[in-house]
């Protein structure tokens, strides 16, 4: 495949802040509607969605999406106010070309 | 800077108890925001109704009009549509008569207030462009600034 014909993505680096407790699959299963319901099925097909990394440890994951949906993501993922009904909220740290770079900087 | 609507320790936000007299003004009544919009450097209307009354007497006098990440995050489905939908006329009208816009978290905790980039993100959602978004961000410090 030429490379201008290849997919355009970035990757956004979030992390679950608030003191609330909440398990690895309600973060997850947040991240999932809350994508839906702000893209909806056909955005977020076109989106190229993807949860790539999930780190429970460190309360932090990354998503791919496509580059021109880029500030949408982020708009997505900052309006998140609850997870599972509980305080804790998604807050976007960067975004990259690479989950490499991302997982680097994080550390 | 940030503007909260509680006191939160945070070293980049400004408890809207915490500004000047007559700086911060918030209402629904249209008589009290034309008022407000001569009087006040920053007016806040919770329902984002686009009225051109108070815009333009908001432009005049040099008042900024205020937009909550927080009050959208609240909302889901229909409701924030509706919210983001009213908020982009209100923008759309800001644009048309020149008045100054500020985006902020107005947080009732820690963990809802928002960082600069997502802030910047947001405004540039509802339909400014970048160097729009930025200027929008320091209308707090700007106006503070004016006051000293």
């Amino acid at each position: 495949m030429k490379a201008t014909e290849r997919f355009k993505k970035r990757y956004v680096h979030f992390r679950v802040i608030g003191n609330a407790i909440v398990s690895e699959s309600e973060i997850r299963n947040c991240v999932h509607e809350n994508v839906l319901g702000f893209f909806g099925e056909s955005g977020m097909s076109k989106a190229a969605f993807k949860l790539v990394h999930f780190e429970y440890s460190k309360r932090m994951g990354i998503v791919r999406v496509q580059r021109d949906l880029l500030e949408r993501m982020v708009v997505c993922l900052s309006l998140v106010n609850s997870i599972a009904g509980k305080e804790a909220r998604l807050e976007c740290v960067r975004s990259s070309g690479t989950v490499a770079s991302l997982l680097r900087k994080s550390k | 800077m940030d503007l909260q609507r509680e006191n939160i320790l945070d070293a980049h936000s400004v408890w809207v108890g915490k500004l000047p007299k007559n700086f911060f003004s918030s209402s629904i009544n249209p008589k009290e925001l034309m008022g407000a919009a001569r009087k006040c450097s920053l007016l806040y209307v919770p329902t984002y109704d686009a009225q051109e009354s108070y815009v333009s007497a908001a432009a005049q006098s040099g008042c900024a009009i205020v937009f909550s990440m927080c009050d959208v995050a609240k909302l889901s489905g229909i409701k924030r549509a509706i919210l983001i939908s009213k908020m982009r006329i209100l923008l759309g009208m800001c644009k048309k008569y020149g008045t100054n816009v500020y985006v902020c978290s107005l947080a009732y905790k820690e963990y809802e207030i928002r960082n600069p980039h997502e802030r910047l993100v947001f405004a540039m959602y509802l339909g400014m462009d970048r160097k729009e978004a930025k200027k929008s961000l320091g209308m707090l410090e700007e106006k503070l600034k004016g006051m000293q």
